[in-house]
């Protein structure tokens, strides 16, 4: 699994004192951080095996519950739980999972969703990232998730990818709703217009 | 014309024009989910030019966070053609009195009336901004009741 994501593109730098995702995925970052900053006596291989773990369980629990807007759920708040407690490892695996297509479509929707949604300046630009990988997924939820995901984050600078998403996107009303999306951010970047 | 609001999940009504087994004209299957009975029937809110803002300030306040709000609304001509009975009655998931007297429900659904109303549906989608001015206008003039809104949604007003 670990091979699959390093075929994607460079992600964003969040912070030098936290592992960078792609780093994380060959284990240097993790074994970086161990002699670095860190006198944890944990090896850190099996500490990503176990966020892998939980977050797997996570989405994999996830299934069949059902989502409405608005509410939080077992899995929004099984999801806030460990991107604030594990930060951006926690979220190397959330993209593993919703950007290979490996999780449930409508678990992949509403996880994008509170990903927008959440408040963390660390992993902002983490988040931001992902959000704008989603919007190629195959599955039209999982791409309405990553819309709705980055209207919540309301971040000029997801415009360009959003734009790119648009002239690609195949579904009328789809396209649609990016350009209003769109016409947010823009009106975000140029508040006069 | 009066017409009568439910909300959706806009993300399940999509024409998936990418997807060979959803033929044209036809809908996903999680799409009914949003449609779901409870003996029968299902809730929906009287709405019309001056209330449709009201009811959805309304229903989002009763959520734990302002987000975006996706709605269907059905036209009484729709809902008479089909066959459907309609009938007012007290609806409970609201937040203030005006809305709660613009709930009805609809009777009588069968499988057959439940796709043929589903197929009338044309999702709207409130973005999240709209949302929080909608309910932040209503909390302001006193048509919600801002003791039982969440602590989340209390921030986001706040701000």
């Amino acid at each position: 699994m670990r091979t699959q994501i390093e075929s994607l593109t460079a992600k964003p730098r969040e912070q030098t004192t936290v592992a960078e995702p792609l780093e994380l995925i060959s284990g240097t970052a993790l074994a970086d951080l161990s002699t670095t900053e860190s006198s944890t006596e944990r090896p850190p291989e099996p500490a990503a095996e176990q966020i892998r773990a939980k977050i797997q369980g996570l989405f994999s629990r996830a299934r069949g519950e059902v989502f409405a807007d608005g509410m939080d759920s077992v899995f929004s708040r099984g999801l806030k739980h460990f991107i604030d407690r594990f930060g951006s490892k926690a979220l190397d695996e959330i993209a593993l999972l919703i950007i290979k297509e490996t999780a449930e479509p409508e678990v992949a929707e509403e996880a994008l969703r509170w990903i927008g949604y959440l408040e963390d300046s660390t992993t902002h630009r983490y988040r931001r990232w992902i959000l704008s990988k989603a919007l190629s997924c195959s599955s039209v939820r999982v791409r309405d998730g990553a819309l709705l995901g980055i209207s919540f984050m309301d971040d000029p600078s997801a415009a360009d990818d959003l734009r790119a998403a648009m002239k690609r996107e195949r579904i009328p009303e789809l396209r649609y709703e990016m350009g209003r999306v769109l016409e947010q951010l823009e009106a975000q970047r140029c508040p006069n217009t | 014309m009066p017409q009568y609001l439910r909300t959706i999940r806009q993300s399940k009504w999509y024409k998936n024009n990418e997807t060979p087994w959803l033929l044209p004209d036809d809908l996903q299957a999680d799409a009914l989910w949003d449609l779901r009975t409870n003996s029968n029937k299902f809730s929906v809110w009287d709405v019309d030019g001056e209330s449709l803002d009201l009811v959805i300030a309304s229903l989002a306040a009763t959520r734990e966070h302002l987000q975006n709000f996706d709605y269907a609304l059905f036209s009484s001509e729709a809902i008479s053609r089909i066959g459907v009975r309609l009938i007012h009655s007290k609806g409970e998931c609201c937040n203030g009195t005006v809305a709660m007297h613009k709930h009805c429900d609809l009777l009588e659904l069968t499988a057959g009336k439940i796709m043929l109303l589903a197929k009338t549906v044309s999702p709207v989608r409130l973005n999240q901004r709209r949302v929080i001015e909608l309910v932040k206008a209503y909390v302001n003039s006193g048509s919600l009741d801002p003791t039982t809104i969440s602590e989340a949604m209390k921030r986001t007003l706040s701000q």
